[in-house]
């Protein structure tokens, strides 16, 4: 279920909720809906019973005694009136008590990860207060399943939204400003986010993706990405490696273990252990790999990351250097 | 098309011939409209006012620390030249209401004069006093909010004054022209009131929140 | 009124009347070059006219904008247009269709029809209508240029700072946009206050307060909301955010103490009032389309005209609930939750009236009366939506989705299009003087119905399917391709209903039915006078004893008398119970509004690339100024000269 990427991605849904967040809101909406669609009909059926009597009342041959009216409209637009006022205050009522209890992060010390918005990507940092605990990563974010999570937002350019639907509503990123969000996936699985703030040209290609797994495999999973990047043994890598430390791409990204240590762009210390690249436009294989390292101007017009014309044999121990990063 | 009006029309129940062609206050519709534009710019300095307490919160001090204070001298003059003007402003429109075109004249003249000195005073208070310049800081891009959006106002009637006063010196001076010089002076009021709790919040509360 | 009443029979076939009407001929002859005559009128109607087609113009560029953006969005990755060219489609579709059509539409018709239903000769300021209008035409050429040389303003119609501040907006875009939005807010509030002093100073004698027609009580309510709500986002956008990016200041830059929060602020405290501001008007013009065809008042009139009170009141304290995403403490939220959900009550309560309305009478189901229904029916749906995303909890998931963009889509069409198109049938004859053809009318009402749900409608499953706003494209693998594709089918129902309301604009102003003063048999003053209306639209001037004149009067209206003839004068009454008071002499045709408008662009054109264009717009503006105010002297009569004292009672 967590492999090949992108078909998990389907998992955007408001009304599949996998966390108690979004689950309130789920039955919250269904609450609205049903309250909604008789209010609806009942205003409908009102208004077509209302067209109909002129013509009802003349099949009949009835005049129309307009003295005698007035009182019935007036208890009718009263009890209309009054019937509205009460499903609005039981509504309000409803509302507050999700409002409530959605608010309060229900532990002590959740586990806690820094996620901040960049054009056109997501960057997420765990911040392990033990030796060699925190690290970096982007676009995916790892949580145990069932436990409270608290992410910690912030923006770097301009006001981005973080917003992954199955498990909690959105919270804008904002500079300057640090804000927070939490939530708890029930059920293992993998959860799409976007952002919801339009924040220029690649608004639309800036997903991420949630992984929900249990305790120990998150662990497992953590643990590697503390490691920093494994040395490249094999020639073809290792001249691919070359490539990356002498090429253009150490301006902006960084990979632990080597001289590359820029933050502009995301840290690719453990690039292929992700699902997809480019902030969940691609899956993460060699092929769209390459193809976004030679031009992503092609697959994300305007991202801040250049062409890249590299030679054939280079760009091939690039990929296989790349991909030896798990 | 031939524009006929409706036969409906029949019954004339109102002679309005005996009803006055020049009026003054609010009788005059040309009094609503100063009213309706000094709504507008009282709430739009209203507005500027909120805005620049809001960016107090963004700073610990206000002045921001290594951010000179405003000096006092000159906003201080202008407030005092401001009031000054007003028993002059009032003095014109009683002329006015009296159709007294010879004090009228001279009202408008001391006038413009008065409102030629508030304009230049406000070009004072933004070179000397303030002692930032707008690019320094959010707390001086407000300072020169405040006292600009003002200053537009004094300089948008120093223009009407002064067209005014040239009406009434060198053009063919009509009725309707006095009740027009009594909005103004309701409209002089209005700006110079105006001024005053922006005097205290540009000049003073610097003062308090340092 | 009792100090001159009289009553003396006036008999409009007469000699001497026949020689006031020869002689207001002479008085209100345009100039004879029809170009020059066009351009110096200051006739409400010739000005609403212009207005009102102008409007149109803007809402069409702006619907090809959103029918490329859903041929873009109709399959998933799609290549039609680009980001740059998609941020640039939507942000002037949502500028254009706020600022350039839904509100100045309503200014539009309200300089029409508001002096005719009032029962006076012009409104309050000839000249600042004008200017009005001018400059409103220079900002919205101004917008479709930039976006035609691919300069289009590209950061949304709500230009979150700092998404729009000079770091991450380099060029010119954004400063169109601000500037803009100056020129939309001038017109505005310049429209305002002539629509408060038309309202409250030039009614008919006897149109008390109790007596006015609904749509002139939105008009006034919507004026009152435009001078509170206009201002803050001029400041934002004008004062602000265009000089942070001209001069470097601060205002929204965290680094030096500014805050991005505050445009938000600023903005939704205009952007929320600017939804009612849109709509209220619209529910005006269903009052009227209502009553009309079913020959019935409209229920609960004091109930009516408290609701349009309550909403405009209310709508000012709604504003951040566009911001719940953001740092906003709880409480603040619940308030502003509470005031969301207690706006509906006002709206709901009118729709009651107008459903007791048709109830009690005898509805005929023309063309306006099917847009006045439609109206109801689409509405509504988006006050329900609206109720839901109130609630903080639920508005988190679905903010900035497709969901939004099918509540307001329901709302703004619904409470702002569909009484738009139903007052066009509505007053299409008194404009013109012919009828606009039903048969094109009900293709136009059906596709136009059929068309908005399938477009909007499947809008709501997308944004609860995670379909956000303002994206270029998505992949394949979301789904949401089919839905999207529904969407565009409707536009595209949509485009061949708006082509069919031409068609019959078109064919109808060529060949329609002869209208005659009153075909529907209405009741508002506007209906008492001829088809088209004359320059000075009443002579003598209509007194009103009642809310329905036309019905309650018969064939005898009663009528005032003495205005002059000779100069464009007008009836000035008290703002509560139009007791007569006195006679105003308004100012003729004049090329200066439009000078003006033209210092005026000088101004905020000319600073996107120069801040001293402010300086010398100023000067050119008082060089305008002066031409617009001086005296000509053509008024020996009326000249004072030192020793002579006018009276000031009763003098001709």
């Amino acid at each position: 279920m967590l492999q090949g990427g992108l078909r998990g991605a389907l998992n955007q849904s408001v009304l599949e909720a996998s966390g108690p967040q979004a689950a309130k809101v789920e039955r919250l909406w269904w609450i609205a809906f049903t309250t909604a669609a008789i209010v609806y009909v009942l205003t409908m059926g009102a208004l077509w019973f209302a067209a109909r009597r002129a013509r009802r009342r003349e099949l009949r041959g009835e005049l129309l005694d307009e003295t005698a009216a007035e009182p019935r409209m007036t208890r009718a637009v009263t009890w209309g009136t009054a019937a509205t006022l009460v499903i609005l205050l039981l509504f309000l009522g409803a509302d507050l008590l999700v409002g409530r209890t959605l608010s309060p992060i229900p532990k002590k010390q959740p586990l806690t990860i820094e996620v901040t918005g960049h054009q056109w990507w997501w960057e997420v940092a765990y911040a392990d207060t033990s030796p060699h605990g925190r690290f970096t990563t982007a676009n995916e974010i790892h949580v145990p399943v069932g436990e409270p999570v608290l992410l910690v937002l912030e923006a770097q350019d301009v006001i981005h939204s973080i917003w992954v639907p199955n498990l909690a509503g959105k919270k804008d990123l904002i500079p300057g400003y640090t804000q927070s969000l939490w939530f708890q996936a029930d059920t293992a699985g993998l959860y799409r986010g976007q952002c919801a703030e339009f924040c220029g040209l690649q608004h639309a290609k800036m997903a991420l993706q949630v992984v929900a797994e249990p305790r120990t495999k998150y662990e497992e999973w953590a643990a590697g990405q503390q490691k920093p990047a494994q040395n490249a043994t094999d020639p073809v890598a290792s001249r691919g490696r070359e490539v990356f430390l002498t090429g253009t791409c150490v301006m902006c990204h960084a990979i632990e273990g080597t001289s590359a240590g820029s933050h502009v762009g995301p840290d690719l210390t453990h690039l292929a252990s992700r699902r997809t690249i480019a902030a969940g436009t691609l899956p993460n294989t060699r092929g769209a790999l390459a193809g976004w390292i030679v031009d992503p101007q092609r697959i994300k017009p305007g991202v801040h990351m250049p062409p890249n014309q590299l030679k054939p044999q280079d760009l091939d121990a690039l990929l296989t250097y790349l991909q030896t990063l798990k | 098309m031939k524009r006929t009006p409706t036969k409906r029309m029949a019954r004339s129940v109102i002679d309005l011939r005996p009803l006055p062609d020049v009026v003054f206050g609010s009788r005059d519709i040309m009094w609503w409209g100063t009213l309706g534009f000094m709504v507008i710019e009282g709430f739009t300095l209203v507005l500027c006012a909120a805005a620049y307490v809001y960016l107090t919160q963004n700073y610990s001090t206000w002045p921001p620390e290594h951010t000179p204070l405003p000096s006092l001298g000159w906003p201080t003059v202008q407030v005092i030249v401001m009031l000054a003007s007003l028993p002059v402003v009032w003095w014109t429109a009683r002329a006015a209401h009296r159709y007294d075109l010879g004090k009228v004249r001279i009202g408008l003249v001391v006038a413009t004069l008065f409102n030629a000195a508030f304009v230049g005073i406000r070009l004072v208070e933004l070179l000397v006093s303030l002692n930032v310049k707008w690019d320094t800081n959010a707390y001086a891009s407000a300072q020169w909010l405040l006292l600009c959006m003002h200053g537009t106002l004094l300089a948008v009637e120093l223009v009407e004054v002064g067209g005014m006063m040239l009406i009434f010196w060198i053009a063919p001076v009509e009725d309707k022209h006095f009740s027009d010089v009594s909005d103004m002076v309701m409209y002089w009021v209005f700006m110079t009131l105006a001024w005053m709790p922006l005097y205290l919040l540009c000049f003073w509360v610097p003062r308090w929140l340092q | 009124m009792s100090d001159h009443t009289t009553s003396v029979d006036y008999v409009p076939t007469s000699e001497p009347y026949d020689r006031e009407i020869a002689e207001l001929e002479e008085t209100y002859e345009a100039h004879a070059n029809p170009v020059w005559a066009w351009v110096t009128s200051v006739d409400h109607k010739s000005i609403g006219k212009r207005y009102i087609v102008t409007c149109f113009v803007f809402f069409i560029l702006a619907g090809l904008n959103a029918g490329v953006m859903r041929l873009q969005l109709a399959r998933p990755e799609n290549h039609i247009v680009g980001p740059d060219r998609y941020n640039q489609l939507f942000t002037v579709h949502g500028t254009a269709m706020m600022f350039l059509f839904a509100v100045p539409v309503m200014t539009a018709f309200s300089t029409y029809l508001i002096p005719l239903m009032v029962g006076t000769k012009e409104v309050a300021y000839p000249r600042l209508n004008a200017f009005g209008y001018w400059t409103f035409l220079i900002g919205g050429v101004f917008l479709f240029a930039g976006l035609y040389t691919n300069t289009g303003p590209d950061a949304g119609w709500f230009s979150y700072t700092p998404l729009s501040g000079p770091d991450y907006s380099p060029g010119k875009r954004i400063d169109i946009w601000a500037q803009v939005v100056t020129f939309t807010e001038i017109a505005a509030l310049v429209a305002a206050v002539e629509m408060i002093v038309t309202i409250l100073k030039m009614r008919a004698p006897g149109m008390s307060l109790n007596r006015i027609p609904l749509y002139v009580w939105s008009i006034l309510v919507v004026s009152f909301m435009i001078l509170f709500a206009m201002p803050s986002v001029a400041i934002a956008s004008t004062a602000m955010l265009a000089m942070d990016r001209l001069v470097a200041t601060h205002f929204f830059n965290r680094a030096e103490g500014g805050d991005p929060l505050l445009w938000q602020h600023l903005y939704w405290f205009f952007g929320h009032p600017e939804v009612y501001i849109m709509f209220i008007p619209g529910l005006g013009f269903v009052s009227h389309i209502v009553e009309t065809f079913t020959q019935r008042r409209v229920f609960g009139y004091p109930v009516m005209v408290l609701s349009l009170f309550v909403t405009g009141f209310v709508a000012f304290g709604l504003w951040v609930h566009h911001m719940f995403a953001t740092p906003i403490p709880q409480l603040g939220r619940t308030l502003f939750t509470a005031a969301s959900v207690l706006i509906a009550v006002p709206s709901g309560i009118q729709i009651f009236c107008w459903i007791a309305t048709i109830w009690a009478g005898r509805p005929r189901y023309t063309t306006a009366m099917l847009f006045a229904i439609g109206f109801i029916v689409v509405f509504t749906i988006g006050g329900l939506t609206g109720v839901m995303i109130a609630s903080v909890p639920f508005d988190l998931q679905v903010h900035d989705t497709y969901f939004i963009v099918a509540h307001f889509h329901y709302v703004i069409l619904g409470g702002v299009v569909f009484p738009l198109f139903g007052a066009c049938y509505l007053w299409f004859p008194k404009i013109t003087g012919r009828m606009l053809s039903e048969t094109l009318g009900k293709w136009h009402f059906w596709l136009f119905f059929v068309g908005v749900n399938v477009t909007f409608f499947p809008m709501h499953l997308l944004g609860l399917d995670g379909m956000p706003r303002r994206v270029y494209t998505y992949l394949p693998e979301m789904g949401w391709g089919n839905l999207n594709l529904i969407a565009t089918l409707g536009a595209v129902t949509i485009v061949a209903s708006v082509a069919v309301f031409l068609v019959n604009v078109a064919k109808s102003y060529v060949a329609g039915i002869v209208a005659g003063d009153d075909p529907w048999g209405s009741a508002g003053l506007e209906w008492a006078t001829s088809s088209p209306p004359p320059a000075w639209n009443f002579h003598p001037l209509p007194v009103v004893t009642s809310r329905a004149p036309l019905w309650e009067e018969g064939d005898e209206m009663p009528v005032a008398t003495g205005l002059a003839t000779d100069k464009r004068e007008v009836l000035i009454t008290t703002a509560l119970d139009a007791v007569p008071d006195n006679r105003h002499e308004h100012p003729g045709e004049s090329h200066w509004p439009l000078v003006m408008a033209i210092a005026v662009g000088v101004t905020f054109i000319g600073a996107v690339w120069n801040p001293w264009a402010y300086v010398v717009g100023f000067v050119i503006s008082a060089v305008a100024f002066a031409g617009w105010g001086w005296p000509r002297g053509t008024k020996p009569e009326h000249q004072v000269v030192p020793g002579r004292i006018p009276s000031t009672e009763g003098r001709r």
